[in-house]
């Protein structure tokens, strides 16, 4: 794959975007709250934007924690937007509105602390702060994949106060710009790399974390990673047919293709890839 | 020993290490001698279980229950799990915190999220002033071996590597078990327990000891 081709399907995965259309019941009235939501942003870096929109019907909302619910599950606000889309329409359960939107339901009372992140911080007026908690999480999976890449965490703990806050930027702006640019400060080059941070979600099984070896000699292909997976295994062994997902796109075809060209084209913000693999029963 | 517990030797000696933990696991708080019969007597072990889930990989779930000392009613419930991260390569602490109050057989209970709830709870529930050190990282997460992705606390474990590196306390000429169980009981002690309770410790006595 040349150089060109790589920066445009990058560029296509940074701009893919989903319609989200909320629905939140105030007594027996239904508001409605529709945006587009970038695949590789958080929900709650949109909260803000969501608790003002609906606080023209009902005062103190953006006062209260509050989540979003897709049928009876509580959507991880933690997790890439795109990544949500992607494993809970592998069951086959999305809920597409006319128009397309993924359709979800907004709630404010009983928060599930078992389930979600709970947000504990609070601004001098009282609105809760929503980024501080979603800050925290990114840089933690941020120093994860820097460990996993380099065999430490020191490349992102070492970032200036400055780059540290131009990474928060750019992330919470979606700037591919500025992201590139301090990201590669994080990433070793090529022949420096030790490991490839991948999590694999399989359908009733915890997360697999998978950091894949990057051997010189001889380099693996994402094939190769899957079929070394206990959890594939046994899946193949049980004759089912599985898919593996990233980015909304079907990458059976990139079985073959080598690991490290698999994660420069698609991880995530924070470095890791997501593969989800859908299970044809 | 290079200093480095790898999954396969988690596996190995997770169960040898929970019976450890299990069976010398003292309370010393600030008004009582460690390993005592009143200190003792205030907390137990609730539940204990070692579980195998995906991919061959063992995890310990278990639970302390630690009791007022002059009110039995009044009590703090600590869950906790010790798993193995794949991506630091080293073992990690998930641990969830609720405070109990039992009125007329019906149990309240209400879940502590940060370090200063800890701090005032113990001090209220407990009359222990925990001294939590302020700069334990807290995150929350997944649990990564839950199948339901239920949140958890833990303890970063972005630095554990490094600092276990820096124990000299290894000796070669022990077996690799006695090498194993004492990382395990270093890191318990450093970042696991012993990192969220440094004064109402409960603490496992190095296995070298025992």
């Amino acid at each position: 794959m040349c150089a060109d081709q790589l920066i445009d399907i990058k560029d296509k995965l940074w701009n893919g975007s989903i319609n989200i259309k909320l629905e939140y019941v105030i007594g027996e009235k239904t508001f409605d709250y529709i945006f587009v939501a970038w695949r590789l942003s958080y929900f709650s870096l949109y909260f803000e934007q969501i608790a003002r929109h609906f606080e023209y019907f009902e005062d103190g909302i953006s006062k209260r924690p509050f989540w979003l619910q897709h049928d009876k599950h509580p959507v991880e606000w933690h997790l890439p937007i795109g990544l949500l889309y992607d494993t809970l329409s592998s069951s086959q359960n999305v809920k597409k509105t006319k128009g397309n939107a993924w359709k979800l339901q907004l709630k404010t009372s009983e928060y599930p602390m078992d389930k979600l992140i709970p947000f504990l911080k609070h601004k001098p007026d009282g609105t809760i702060d929503f980024e501080h908690e979603t800050k925290q999480c990114i840089v933690n999976r941020l120093k994860q994949s820097c460990f996993v890449l380099n065999g430490s965490s020191k490349k992102i703990m070492q970032l200036s106060e400055r780059d540290s806050n131009d990474l928060w930027t750019a992330i919470r702006a979606h700037d591919l710009s500025l992201f590139s640019s301090i990201n590669h400060k994080i990433i070793p080059r090529e022949s420096e790399i030790q490991r490839i941070p991948f999590v694999i979600y399989v359908p009733g099984y915890p997360l697999l974390q998978v950091p894949a070896p990057l051997n010189t000699n001889e380099r693996l292909t994402l094939g190769d990673i899957l079929s070394r997976s206990e959890v594939i295994s046994k899946i193949n062994s049980q004759s089912i047919q599985w898919v593996p997902f990233v980015h909304g796109l079907n990458i059976e075809c990139m079985l073959n293709v080598d690991i490290l060209t698999v994660w420069y084209l698609f991880r995530y913000l924070d470095n890791f890839i997501y593969l989800s693999i859908t299970l044809k029963l | 020993m290079e200093y480095e517990l790898t999954n396969t030797r988690f596996n190995q000696y997770l169960l040898a290490f929970n019976k450890h933990l299990l069976e010398t696991t003292v309370l010393d708080s600030s008004d009582s001698h460690p390993g005592d019969k009143q200190s003792q007597s205030l907390f137990s072990f609730t539940n204990s279980t070692v579980k195998t889930v995906a991919q061959e990989k063992k995890y310990v779930l278990n639970q302390i229950k630690v009791r007022h000392p002059e009110s039995p009613n009044r009590s703090l419930l600590v869950t906790f799990t010790i798993s193995y991260d794949d991506f630091f390569t080293c073992p990690v602490f998930y641990f969830r915190i609720f405070e109990e109050v039992e009125i007329e057989n019906e149990t309240k209970s209400r879940a502590l999220l940060t370090i200063e709830d800890m701090d005032e709870s113990f001090q209220h529930l407990l009359g222990i002033h925990s001294e939590i050190r302020k700069f334990t990282n807290i995150s929350f997460d997944s649990h990564h071996m839950s199948p339901t992705s239920d949140i958890w606390m833990y303890l970063h474990p972005c630095d554990t590597k490094d600092v276990m590196r820096s124990f000299k306390m290894f000796h070669r000429n022990t077996s690799e078990e006695q090498q194993v169980l004492d990382y395990f009981t270093l890191w318990y002690n450093t970042f696991g327990m012993g990192a969220l309770f440094p004064r109402l410790c409960l603490r496992i006595k190095p296995t070298a000891l025992s």
